[in-house]
């Protein structure tokens, strides 16, 4: 060998030595790209289109694609792909057995268009990372062409499919961890009194904001603090001594009317020892309850009442009672109109949507006006104005609620393809306001005729509509334009109540205060419970109908359901003044008529579940009159008690014109 | 209302034709009553007039008439109420009278038909209203 032959030689071997280092630099450049790129996300999905993207770029690969697979026996799932890779052509069955071998192998393989027919490239190569995904490149390009992937390709793509694999899981734990912490956290934070978790030498682990709040120290500042010592330095001595012992045998203990000095809290705390799984005593759990009124209120009414109202109600000093108390308040209630309809065309989860957001500004409204949400009612909710806080102006409040409600209706529909519709009824009276319900679940919330009245006054309301009581319409000023639409009487209701409209715009109505435009159009008839009177109820009845201008064969329904309840109470009434009252209401809508009197009730769903059994029994012969008087009339209500009974019953009839009083003198 | 158990009492408003109504009682109260058709029909037609009287003259607030029938073993009392302005009767009585007189009345000639019709027609008129009382004896 010459002198220039090893010269040769030698410089070729520096040139393979120099080739193979840069190939290594390149690929520690790669592989510590793929490093930072891996470690700056744990999302799961993004990472692999990232390291999808990074594998393709390493190896030259004209394309890259990723499987998944839930679990060993199923088919791999195409998650990502380059843009030029139709995810139909890499559905082979043959792809699938070598992504399946290269999981199981942990290596990567190499593949020809000949091991993987249908495959759009003549050489793929598929990398296992973790135990479930895999990584494939296809076709390297180079100046010379596509060309097989080499060795060294596959070591890298096997090198960084091993550092994916790692970083995946590792993502893939964080998740689940984080998801379990934030649920804990969401647990601790909602609930409503502070919680504290402690090791076993009494060093603070975890604690919610309630808890941070009563102690007085910021959330972050707790985690390795000594709770005992914190709260004997907080005068809660016996709790600091309670929470000592259940360190020392982990007995569970309550401690009752301590005070935390440095936040002035009042509290209650029960303390329970925290076991490992092998019951192994670790810690401590500290429930402390506040029982200062401020955090009462704000528990029982910050999803419900404004903050500002919260605030009003403690320097008012007026703390709601815990059991009921009454009131005055205006009740209002919102409903939306034909939701059943939306429903069936947009399908639950568009309308879930939809619902929520359009009452998460009518709720805001509400909470603007000074108003307390006290229930959602499905597809409605209803607002108090009064309690728990009374003020002057709370009815008009409720009415600029309502229109401004209205208002912002229009403007949420604009935006939105479905179009949702609403309606209000607004009452005011006397309730009972409290905490009401189980003691599994207690809720603030009010009670009483009016709130009745308020949801009949939704009920009866068009789209678009405010109706409200003559209690509320009182209360308005002359700039709210009203209508009076006469006297209706509402299922389980004994009077007829004025209803009135209030209309949006002033410039539509305006309602002049005038006692004789409020008068009664119903007809009265007062009998005594005499043998053959029935005949004089009938004969009115008829007459009262015949007036309305009712179909003959409607009226005689009415009659038979009339003479059926006259007798009924003729009966069994055992009235002591021997007296039947009948009251006939028209409405455009209906002819309602109520028929009371003062004996001594009934248990209703009792002599229903009597009458039921004898018929069954074959034992009955009489009493169908209930029954006879639910098939004659649309609809019948029935309410007794000691002081009587009262039927109502109603009949529909078309829509008619209301006929005008004679006021010519 | 009352408490006598065997009155009947009608309330009805002041709306067109409404006295059709107060009439269809009257008719099945003079039938439980045994009375005989043309009392009942000459009761029906005082009954009327009573009522239209109160629907066009007594500016009443409540815009209601009410109506109480009294049954007795000798007669039926109807007592004809509203809330209305009342009126002097004696010198509404004295108009009508002097107009008649003067052949210048075509109208108002309601309480001489009650009058002719029932056995008994009594006014009584003061701020608070009218009441007319008209009786049929059996």
């Amino acid at each position: 060998m010459t002198v220039a032959q090893d010269t040769q030689q030698v410089q070729q071997e520096f040139e393979r030595v120099q080739f193979e280092l840069n190939h290594r630099l390149v690929q520690l450049e790669v592989l510590y790209q793929a490093g930072m790129v891996l470690s700056a996300s744990l999302a799961s999905d993004e990472l692999q289109a990232d390291f999808m993207r990074l594998a393709v770029g390493a190896v030259d690969a004209r394309s890259g694609f990723l499987f998944r697979r839930a679990d060993t026996d199923a088919l791999f799932e195409l998650i990502e792909a380059t843009d030029d890779v139709d995810g139909l052509s890499l559905a082979s069955q043959a792809l699938q057995q070598a992504m399946a071998a290269a999981l199981i192998a942990q290596e990567p393989a190499a593949l020809t268009s000949e091991d993987l027919p249908g495959v759009a490239g003549a050489h793929v190569v598929v990398v296992p990372i973790g135990d479930n995904v895999c990584l494939g490149v296809i076709d390297k390009e180079s100046r010379k062409g596509v060309t097989p992937f080499t060795e060294m390709d596959l070591q890298l793509l096997s090198m960084m499919g091993q550092q994916a694999g790692v970083v995946l899981d590792n993502a893939r734990l964080f998740h689940r961890m984080e998801a379990e912490r934030n649920l804990t956290g969401g647990i601790l934070d909602s609930v409503e009194a502070g919680v504290v978790s402690t090791d076993l030498r009494g060093n603070i682990l975890r604690s919610n904001p309630v808890a941070a709040r009563i102690l007085g120290r910021p959330s972050e500042e707790l985690p390795g603090v000594s709770i005992v010592e914190l709260l004997r330095a907080g005068g809660c001595t016996r709790l600091a001594d309670a929470v000592g012992q259940t360190l020392m045998d982990g007995a569970s203990r309550v401690v009752e009317q301590e005070t935390m000095t440095p936040t002035d809290v009042q509290l209650n705390a029960r303390i329970t020892g925290l076991r490992t799984p092998d019951q192994e005593l670790g810690g401590a759990v500290i429930a402390i309850e506040d029982l200062t009124d401020r955090f009462r209120l704000e528990s029982m009414f910050k999803q419900y009442a404004s903050d500002q109202v919260v605030d009003m109600l403690l320097s008012s000093g007026h703390v709601p009672a815990l059991g009921g108390e009454m009131c005055e308040a205006t009740v209002l209630f919102v409903d939306t109109v034909g939701s059943t309809e939306l429903l069936g065309r947009i399908g639950g989860a568009e309308m879930v949507t939809l619902i929520n957001e359009c009452f998460t500004e009518l709720v805001e409204i509400v909470l603007g006006h000074g108003g307390t949400l006290d229930k959602y009612t499905g597809d409605g909710f209803m607002a108090v104005f009064g309690a728990p806080l009374a003020r002057p102006d709370d009815t008009t409040r409720s009415i600029r609620c309502a229109l401004d409600v209205l208002a912002s209706m229009e403007h949420f529909n604009e935006s939105r393809e479905h179009r949702l519709d609403i309606k209000i009824g607004i009452s005011r009276g006397q309730v009972v306001a409290g905490n009401i319900g189980s003691p599994r679940r207690m809720e603030y919330s009010v009670i009483g005729p009016d709130v009745v009245l308020a949801a009949r006054l939704c009920d009866m309301a068009a789209a678009g509509q405010i109706l409200v009581s003559s209690d509320v319409q009182e209360q308005l000023g002359d700039d709210v334009a009203r209508e009076h639409l006469g006297r209706h009487i509402f299922k389980g209701m004994r009077e007829s109540m004025d209803v009135f409209r209030v209309h949006p715009s002033g410039a539509i109505c305006s309602y002049e205060p005038d006692t004789s435009a409020v008068i009664e159009d119903r007809v009265a008839l007062d009998v005594p419970m005499t043998t053959n009177m029935e005949v004089v109820v009938s004969r009115t009845a008829r007459a009262v109908g015949e007036n309305l201008g009712l179909a003959a064969d409607v009226i005689d329904e009415i009659i038979a359901a009339l003479v059926e309840a006259c007798i009924n109470a003729f009966e069994h009434s055992k009235s002591k003044s021997a007296r039947l009252r009948l009251e006939f209401v028209p409405s455009p809508e209906a002819l309602t008529i109520v028929v009371s009197d003062q004996g001594h009730g009934f248990d209703v769903a009792d002599a229903l579940s009597r009458i039921r059994a004898r018929r069954e029994r074959g034992e009955m012969r009489r009493g169908w009159g209930l029954e006879l008087i639910g098939e004659f009339m649309d609809d019948m209500h029935i309410e007794s008690g000691p002081e009587g009974t009262t039927l109502t019953l109603i009949k529909n009839r078309e829509p008619q014109q209301p006929r005008e009083k004679q006021t010519h003198g | 209302m009352s408490e006598k158990p065997r009155d009947v009492e009608l309330i009805i408003p002041m709306i067109p034709e409404m006295e059709l109504t107060a009439s269809k009682t009257a008719e099945a109260l003079g039938q439980f009553m045994k009375l005989d058709h043309d009392s009942i029909d000459e009761i029906k037609l005082a009954l009327i007039e009573a009522c239209i009287n109160a629907f066009e003259h007594s500016d009443s607030d409540d815009g209601n008439v009410s109506i109480t029938f009294e049954i007795s073993d000798e007669a039926l009392t109807i007592q004809i109420s509203d809330a209305g302005h009342g009126f002097d009767v004696s010198h509404a009585r004295q108009k009508l009278q002097e107009r008649r007189d003067a052949g210048t009345q075509t109208r108002g000639w309601g309480l001489q038909i009650m009058e002719e019709l029932m056995d008994e027609v009594r006014i009584e008129s003061g701020e608070s209203g009218t009441i007319i009382t008209i009786v049929k004896r059996r």
